[in-house]
């Protein structure tokens, strides 16, 4: 399984790395930015996508509408990582395709089997 | 006699006449003025407009009559309100109901007219009516006037009951803002409260949690790989980062209370600006940065560490916000009586709406500013608070896509102040009325050789000040003839004596509101209870240094 994490702190894309990686078997691949995270996931067509939500620039949201609107990444299930203070916005997005929502702090040992959950069919 | 009966309705009449809120209040020019025309009209020697409660007839108005009631018993208006129009008796020896009542056996009252006064409603809550010591009548035209006055008094009635109710609705919602206020002070203070001793309690955990991954960080329980050593470093990085939010929050929240103690004086500015600087020096060397100093030597009044404090801060944002290699310029500029301190980067700019946000609590926190770097939102507003207390300015000039600059000023002092070593004789004004208190305060200050003058009210302070200003003024908030709030504000409206440092004290703790009202200068406040102790002697000694090192200027 390929993983893109989309995060502006590298601390945060860091310690779900490792976490996805050593409880989760997962490949991951990581972006700074919004826009990086389109970029990589186009290029790089992961599995699916952890995305924050609050970002400098393009935020999670402008980054999940762009997802959606490309032919080669639309079908990418994304999966938020968020602040409970955004959890509204979380709903809405899942709303209009997101496949869930994780809340920030979150368990390392867990997190892969979470996101697992989420994306069985 | 005969006793009159009760009205059918007389529970109703009741509870209507108690709703006028009539009875026994003084006497009123309209309702005299309705009985003085009765009189004149039906040519009396008395008339009276009468209210008839439970056990009495109350008079209202009362022309040749000195009482002002009479028991219900004798009423003849008793009478009267039993009927629906005037009730004429041309001789009350005549009648059978009146001939032994005591007010015709003994006041010689023979002759009675008296129109009920009805309301609306249909109730009748007395009369107007008139009397003579002979037997007559009235003609036509005085019983049409006299039922045209009496109409007149339940108008009269009406307004008075319209205007009461009014008052007392205003009455009730200014009790009901005073008691918002008044909670939403409380709720203020309990925040506050809150806030403090959250932040004391989170730190003692995070102070472990802190020390325990500076030991593994530092590999001495325990070699680590190179996986292992970043995810500690992560854990350390953090766990920085959250202690200097939770010490932001605290320091705000005692500026922001006033529980800091500035220690301003004359010092010299550069020294300042260079300790700030060389703060931020390694963080913005990280970005490839360059920091530009512009500095003249300057001497201003203020408390150095403070002011370090807020030049950091500063130059942290501009730093935060700069591109990658771009350049971070600090100037200071002296001016008369001021000097100012602007920091300057190249970054993105501010849109004019965010800018007026920006110094309020938190504002980095705002969902509408997406670039959140790490900070707490905390620092401006401290900044904000350390040069209010200064009697500075803070503020910030910026354009979208070409920088910000942030600037501050605070009060200048001349170069030689530190050198000067004799200290001007200043004297203290106490402004109370508290005959104890002031007692014992000129014996506080005179133990201490500080000459001290008193005035107990707020005109006598004002006149004491406009004779010569002393070097500090000690000031009760409750005086008895003008409040303390105005002789703040007629203080530090004169240009003369705006800078003179005063020491407010209230019986009652101070808004935010209000204590903002009061800070137009150099101000300490106290609660009065505490202006008896060593608190009190050391904000007096505080502020007479600053003055003496303004004097030197």
């Amino acid at each position: 399984v390929k993983a893109l994490v989309v995060d502006d702190e590298e601390d945060v894309r860091f310690v779900a790395r490792l976490s996805l990686d050593r409880f989760g078997g997962m490949t991951v691949i990581e972006a700074s930015s919004g826009e990086e995270g389109v970029s990589r996931a186009k290029n790089e067509q992961p599995d699916f996508i952890l995305l924050d939500i609050m970002m400098p620039g393009m935020d999670g949201a402008a980054t999940f509408l762009e997802l959606q609107s490309g032919t080669d990444t639309a079908m990418i299930p994304i999966v938020f990582l968020t602040a409970k203070s955004m959890a509204a916005e979380a709903q809405r997005l899942i709303e209009l395709g997101a496949k869930g929502v994780l809340f920030k702090p979150f368990n390392p040992m867990t997190l892969a089997s979470e996101i697992t959950a989420i994306l069985r069919p | 006699m005969e006793i009159a009966s009760l009205p059918d309705n007389e529970r109703q009449r009741l509870a209507a006449l108690h709703r006028y809120g009539i009875l026994d209040t003084p006497p009123e020019d309209a309702f005299d003025e309705l009985a003085r025309l009765a009189s004149m009209i039906c040519a009396t020697p008395i008339a009276l407009i009468t209210l008839v409660d439970e056990t009495r007839q109350w008079f209202k108005a009362r022309v040749g009559v000195s009482v002002r009631e009479l028991s219900r018993e004798i009423a003849v208006c008793a009478h009267t309100i039993l009927g629906n129009d005037l009730l004429i008796i041309p001789d009350a020896l005549e009648d059978p109901r009146f001939a032994d009542n005591p007010l015709v056996v003994n006041t010689k009252l023979r002759f009675y007219a008296g129109v009920p006064l009805t309301t609306a409603d249909g109730v009748n809550l007395g009369t107007l009516c008139v009397m003579d010591h002979q037997p007559r009548t009235l003609d036509d035209a005085q019983k049409s006037a006299l039922r045209a006055l009496a109409r007149q008094a339940v108008g009269q009635l009406e307004l008075r009951k319209q205007i009461s109710e009014r008052a007392s609705a205003e009455e009730a919602l200014r009790k009901t803002e005073d008691r918002i206020a008044t909670i939403l002070d409380e709720v203020e203070q309990m925040k506050k409260e809150f806030v403090a001793s959250v932040s004391h309690e989170l730190r003692t955990p995070l102070t472990s949690i802190r020390g325990s991954l500076g030991l593994l960080a530092s590999g001495m329980v325990g070699e680590l790989n190179e996986e292992a050593t970043r995810v500690v470093g992560v854990a350390e990085r953090n766990s920085i980062r959250l202690m200097t939010l939770i010490n932001d929050l605290l320091d705000f929240e005692k500026l922001d209370n006033g529980k800091v103690q500035m220690n301003i004086r004359p010092i010299a500015l550069r020294p300042v600006v260079e300790q700030a600087v060389d703060a931020v020096r390694s963080v913005a060397a990280h970005d490839r940065i360059r920091v530009e100093l512009n500095v003249t030597d300057a001497m201003i009044f203020g408390d150095g560490s403070r002011l370090a404090q807020v030049i950091v801060n500063l130059l942290t944002n501009a730093v935060k916000y700069s591109h990658r290699g771009g350049v971070v310029t600090v100037t200071v500029q002296p001016a008369s009586s001021w000097v100012e301190v602007r920091v300057r980067d190249r970054g993105v700019g501010i849109p004019a709406q965010a800018q007026k946000k920006l110094f309020q609590h938190f504002s980095q926190i705002d969902a509408s500013d997406s670039r959140a770097k790490p900070g707490t939102g905390l620092g401006l507003a401290i900044c904000t608070a350390i040069i209010e207390q200064h009697g500075g300015e803070i503020g910030v000039e910026s354009v979208v896509g070409e920088g910000s600059t942030f600037w501050f000023r605070v009060r200048a002092a001349s170069e030689t102040a530190e050198r000067r070593p004799v200290l001007p004789d200043l004297d203290v004004l106490l402004l109370d009325d508290d005959a104890a208190l002031l007692e014992s305060l000129t014996a506080q200050l005179a133990a201490a050789g500080v000459p001290v003058r008193v005035a107990r009210s707020g005109e006598a302070g004002l006149a004491a000040v406009a004779e010569k200003a002393p070097g500090l003024i000690v000031l009760d908030l409750q005086l008895p003839d003008i409040d303390g709030f105005k002789v703040v504000s007629r203080l530090r409206n004169d240009p003369r004596r705006c800078d003179v440092p005063l020491l407010v004290y209230s019986t009652n703790e101070l808004t935010t509101a209000e204590r903002n009202r009061l800070q137009l200068g150099p101000t300490r406040f106290l609660k009065k209870s505490r202006a008896n102790d060593a608190e009190f002697r050391a904000a007096v000694g505080q502020l007479l240094d600053y003055s003496r090192g303004r004097e030197l200027t």
